[in-house]
């Protein structure tokens, strides 16, 4: 049920389109100030949400260790990048975190057990999907944005003409198939099954989950159909794209309806990231159970608002036991 | 029967794994790792255990080591007693299934009529164990609560060594700690 | 007439819950599924809010009028304070990679005990009052008004979390299920809303200096009863010096080891270990419990009890503490003591604790100067300063159980296990997947390891349970030794209930009994009583 709200509101987002340029013609609000804001509240709005994190002070050093501490018994050995001391085992953690998805890929240790009739079983194979697939989806993802920078750089910079020729080293098809258009909706649908169809998953997932899937494999599919299906002129977007950039917006007369459909859906995107869990992005660095050493043992770490609460006192305990204590022949301070 | 037991155990450990919510069930069932899905793979162990039993039908203190693997499990999840030991009655119905053409084609009334009072010994030793069980979890509350205050007691010259004089023995093989 | 058997098939339910939203799934408030509340006076000891007779059982759970208003305050002020609050409310993608990492869902399979619907639980609300997103889409984006069901639900989920960690190593983002339970509990504690199996331990340490608030002169003698056991079974006459000034170390453990069978026995293992070594140390009657309840309460109380550990340092004059074998106790000495309480080392002896016995800087504890004694025996063996007889403990198969705190809150995991196989001959290890930094918590972890609710406790332990099972069937291991005085409570009932036949004990009981001592008698028996030539006969 909370797919199908999520499906209905993209299809309601496609008829905007079609309602508003293919029949109302509104390509300057569609093609020019629609990105213009939704560009304006996603910086803005991301760097809020960054520096409203970043407010809020982290009073202690809770990270979450992965292996051996460090010791002072040379032949205790320390796992170094899943509990760091050092800052820079810290840096080479997060990296792991962050490139390699490495606590996901814990989950992926793929053993084989035997089953009851003795055939072979390998464990947790959803799981190591759910690496593959979530790497796979984020990388496409990564390489489509800078190839996509193509229409935005005038003249285009060599690795981004380097990363568009890797990517489309196939040579399939014409124009070539670049290999990330065909992983990226891979991976989206296997999220999205995986989703729709684990009953565990599905009873934790919110609408707030299939939205963003639906919206970026509406948002993938556009941008297929715009280069092998409708084949649109990308002389003409550049000339627009490139007005975008440059603050001197213009809407040249060969663009397509389908390139405002791709664009507006790019558009819902960048607004609705900001607001949305898609924040993972900004958040995953501020992490306190991964982006701080283990070190409070070793050296001292300010806590900004520590409220220096007392103890009940010594002094206090041995009045309430004084006597006692004497008796039983323990030390106290003030024997009366 | 004896030429498909797997395919029993396997319709039996659907039907017990129904008697959880349905995503954790699916879940049980997928995992097969013994340590990290350990509800999942014991049930399934035994419960496959338990259908050679019921052709062979020879040693009760097997069956019952059997049964009390799941029911051990069942015995501290939240169901009622009653619920905990039904599992057993589901073999009924899962033969029933698997075998419905054999029965009606062979004319196998009789064996199933027999199987079935298998089934009801098997659902009379459960609930013993079930209640086994219980019992044990309470004598383990009491213990618990004597190991705390151990040496509290001593120093209140109130220890007792042997809850067994009180308590009577634990429960099967609920060693006293 | 009774049903046929077929018919009381169709006639049970099968537990099916109602096939709604986790949010519309109403909640059981049946005895066995929570904790008895927090007894009047124990509340009022602590000057914690609200304090009345009430139980979880009953409709009306006599909260504040302005409950509402005490939640919303609390949470703003929390978010304010706590970075990883706010961005573990706000970064979850419940891309489910935790589900099936919680050992009471694992065990028990109730979907709210998956890592990621018990953070929903406080998301949900959290997203209605705090997020744009939530305040204009509301449910469809996953919010939830706060009603007293909500608090009701919370009070039955963040009391059936052990703040174990597990979940937090396997989440992406590192969310800590452990960070989001304190924060709840921190917020029902606001309402009056708390169990009496953490507060009566919190109000007795604070005032009596332990979990059962044991006087100062029973404590003593209950200390002297050790030591005269060790007389008797060794013969050898230990000193535990109580209360002593001018000793270069403050010796604190968890009280249990002092009065729980079967944490005496460790305790005696470190009263031997330090006669042996002449160590020039002191106990205190007043910071007599190293466990700190305060950290399932919420950081003040974690702050106060702690602070105990300077203060007494300071009175003494020790020059570093040691501290013993405890779970939780070493979470807050590694991630919380320095940052909260290293202000009151100013004025004391306190420096960079170093082993009088080999010359070990232990400059992994520079900042809090305080070192764990698995680190402190293992630099001890290392150094071939003990004399040791494995083969007393020969009749013992031996595996070792990672406690949560020190595994994923520290990391200490090849000490102990070094202590262990110099002095065991026989020691197997439990299934990877169940032990080092992907251990499996006893179920009773985070102050949940109280009797009433055994039901539940079971049921967390069946992973650990089943680990240990395994390794019994597989080598015959029939002791599990660790080093957490909760865990020498709990995993005894969990042993005795998933894996019959194998005993608990610490780490130093199995040093206590290999230890040679000078001018020892023959050791005829080991530390609890037992005869060693019987067990090395049945063995």
């Amino acid at each position: 049920m909370k797919a199908l709200y999520s499906l209905f509101f993209v299809f309601a987002l496609l008829l905007v389109v079609l309602f508003g340029v293919g029949a109302a013609h509104l390509n300057m609000l569609f093609g020019v100030w629609i990105p213009y804001v939704a560009m304006a509240v996603f910086l803005l709005g991301f760097i809020y949400r960054v520096y409203d994190w970043a407010k809020s002070p982290v009073p202690f050093r809770i990270p979450t260790t992965g292996g051996q501490q460090w010791s002072v018994l040379p032949e205790v050995k320390q796992n170094r990048w899943d509990n760091p001391t050092t800052v820079r085992d810290t840096v080479i953690r997060m990296a792991f975190e962050v490139l390699l998805f490495r606590s996901l890929f814990r989950n992926t240790k793929s053993e084989v057990y035997k089953n009851e009739n003795g055939g072979p079983v390998v464990a947790y194979a959803s799981a190591k999907w759910l690496w593959l697939f979530g790497i796979l989806f984020h990388y496409s993802f990564l390489t489509i944005v800078i190839r996509h920078m193509r229409l935005f750089t005038e003249p285009v910079p060599g690795f981004i003409t380097l990363i568009d020729s890797l990517d489309s080293l196939l040579q399939i098809a014409a124009p070539t198939l670049y290999l990330t258009d065909v992983a990226l909706v891979a991976a989206a649908t296997f999220l999205l099954m995986r989703r729709i169809l684990a009953p565990q998953i599905r009873y934790l997932s919110l609408a707030a989950d299939y939205f963003p899937l639906f919206l970026i494999l509406a948002i993938a599919i556009s941008g297929i159909y715009m280069r092998y299906i409708a084949k649109v002129d990308v002389i003409a977007i550049k000339e627009l794209t490139m007005g975008l950039v440059t603050f001197h917006p213009h809407i040249p007369a060969n663009v397509g309806i389908s390139f405002y459909i791709h664009l507006f859906l790019v558009s819902i995107l960048l607004l609705y990231f900001p607001f949305s869990k898609l924040m993972h992005l900004g958040g995953v660095f501020l992490s306190p159970t991964r982006n701080l050493p283990n070190d409070s043992r070793v050296r001292h770490h300010e806590n900004p608002w520590n409220p220096k609460i007392k103890c009940h006192s010594y002094a206090d305990y041995e009045d309430d036991f004084r006597e006692p204590m004497i008796e039983a022949g323990l030390p106290v301070d003030k024997a009366e | 029967m004896k030429d498909n037991q797997a395919a029993v155990a396997d319709r039996w450990h659907t039907a017990v794994l129904d008697t959880y919510p349905p995503q954790t069930a699916k879940l049980w069932k997928q995992n097969t790792n013994r340590f990290t899905n350990p509800v999942g793979n014991s049930t399934l162990a035994a419960l496959t255990a338990l259908v050679g039993d019921l052709v062979v039908w020879d040693d009760a203190d097997r069956i019952c080591t059997h049964l009390e693997d799941v029911i051990k499990i069942r015995a501290v999840q939240d169901f009622t007693p009653g619920k905990a030991v039904s599992f057993v009655f589901l073999l009924k119905k899962v033969i029933r299934e698997v075998f419905a053409q054999d029965i009606s084609r062979h004319g196998l009334a009789s064996e199933v009529a027999a199987l079935e009072t298998r089934i009801d010994n098997l659902a009379l030793m459960a609930f013993d164990i079930y209640v086994g069980c219980r019992e044990r979890i309470y004598l383990m509350r009491i213990e618990e609560f004597k190991n705390r205050y151990h040496m509290v007691f001593r120093k209140a010259g109130i220890t007792c060594t042997d809850p067994g004089d009180i308590l009577g023995p634990l429960g099967p093989d609920g060693e006293s700690a | 007439m009774a049903l046929k058997p077929e018919e009381l098939i169709d006639s049970i339910d099968y537990h099916h819950p109602p096939k709604t939203d986790w949010m519309d799934t109403p909640n059981d408030f049946k005895p066995g599924r929570w904790a008895y509340p927090g007894k009047i006076d124990v509340i009022k000891r602590i000057h914690f809010p609200n304090p009345r007779e009430w139980s979880p059982g009953d409709a009306d759970w006599k909260l504040p009028e302005n409950w509402k208003e005490i939640i919303y305050n609390g949470m703003r002020e929390r978010l304010d304070k706590y970075r990883s609050f706010k961005v573990f409310m706000d970064i979850c993608v419940r891309c489910g990679a935790c589900a099936d990492k919680c050992h009471f869902y694992i065990g028990g399979g109730d979907p709210k005990n998956m890592p990621v619907l018990r953070a929903e639980l406080l998301r949900s609300v959290y997203r209605n009052d705090f997020t744009a997103a939530g305040k204009i889409l509301g449910r469809l984006a996953g919010a939830r008004p706060l009603t007293l069901d909500v608090i009701k639900e919370w009070f039955l989920y963040f009391y059936q979390c052990t703040e174990c960690r597990r979940c937090s190593l396997f989440c992406p983002y590192g969310i800590d299920t452990a960070e989001v339970t304190m924060m709840a509990r921190e917020l029902l504690h606001l309402l009056g809303i708390n169990i009496n199996w953490i507060m009566e331990p919190v109000a007795n340490c604070n005032r009596m200096g332990n979990h059962l608030g044991i006087q100062p002169h029973a404590f003593k003698d209950i200390v002297d009863f050790m030591v005269d056991d060790i007389e008797n079974y060794t013969g050898v006459r230990v000193k535990a010096p109580l209360n002593e000034k001018g000793h270069e170390i403050l010796f604190i453990t968890p009280s249990g080891d002092v009065f729980a069978d079967p944490g005496i026995y460790t305790f005696m293992g470190y009263l031997m270990l330090f006669h042996e070594i002449g160590l020039d140390y002191t106990l205190s009657t007043y910071a007599s419990e190293g466990g700190n309840f305060g950290l399932f309460t919420s950081a003040d109380m974690m702050q106060k009890l702690n602070g105990k550990m300077y203060h007494e340092a300071k009175r003494l004059g020790a020059k570093w503490i040691l501290g013993g074998e405890c779970g939780h106790m070493w979470r807050v000495i590694n991630q919380y003591m320095d940052t909260m309480n290293g202000y009151m080392q100013e004025g004391t002896n306190l420096s960079v604790p170093r082993s009088p016995i080999t010359g070990t800087v232990f400059k992994n504890a520079a900042a809090t100067k305080m070192v764990h004694i698995a680190e402190f025996t293992a630099d001890l063996i290392r150094h071939n300063k003990l004399k040791l007889n494995p083969a007393r403990n020969d009749h013992l198969k031996v595996t070792f159980h990672d406690s949560c705190n020190p595994a994923r809150g520290m990391g200490l995991l090849d000490e102990p296990r070094a202590v262990i196989k110099a002095v065991c001959n026989d020691f197997h290890e439990m299934p990877i997947e169940t032990i080092r930094e992907q251990t499996f918590c006893c179920g009773g972890g985070s102050g949940l390891n109280t009797d009433e609710i055994m039901d539940i406790r079971m049921r967390g332990g069946l992973p650990r349970g089943n680990a240990l099972k395994y390794v019994r069937d597989k080598h015959g291991v029939n002791t599990m030794a660790c080093v957490c005085a909760i865990d020498r409570a709990t995993l005894i009932p969990l042993a005795n209930y998933w894996a019959p036949g194998v005993n608990i004990c610490g780490v130093h009981e199995l040093v206590g009994n290999a230890l040679e001592m000078k001018g020892q008698k023959e050791r005829e028996l080991n530390l609890r009583g037992e005869s060693l030539a019987e067990l090395a006969e049945e063995a």
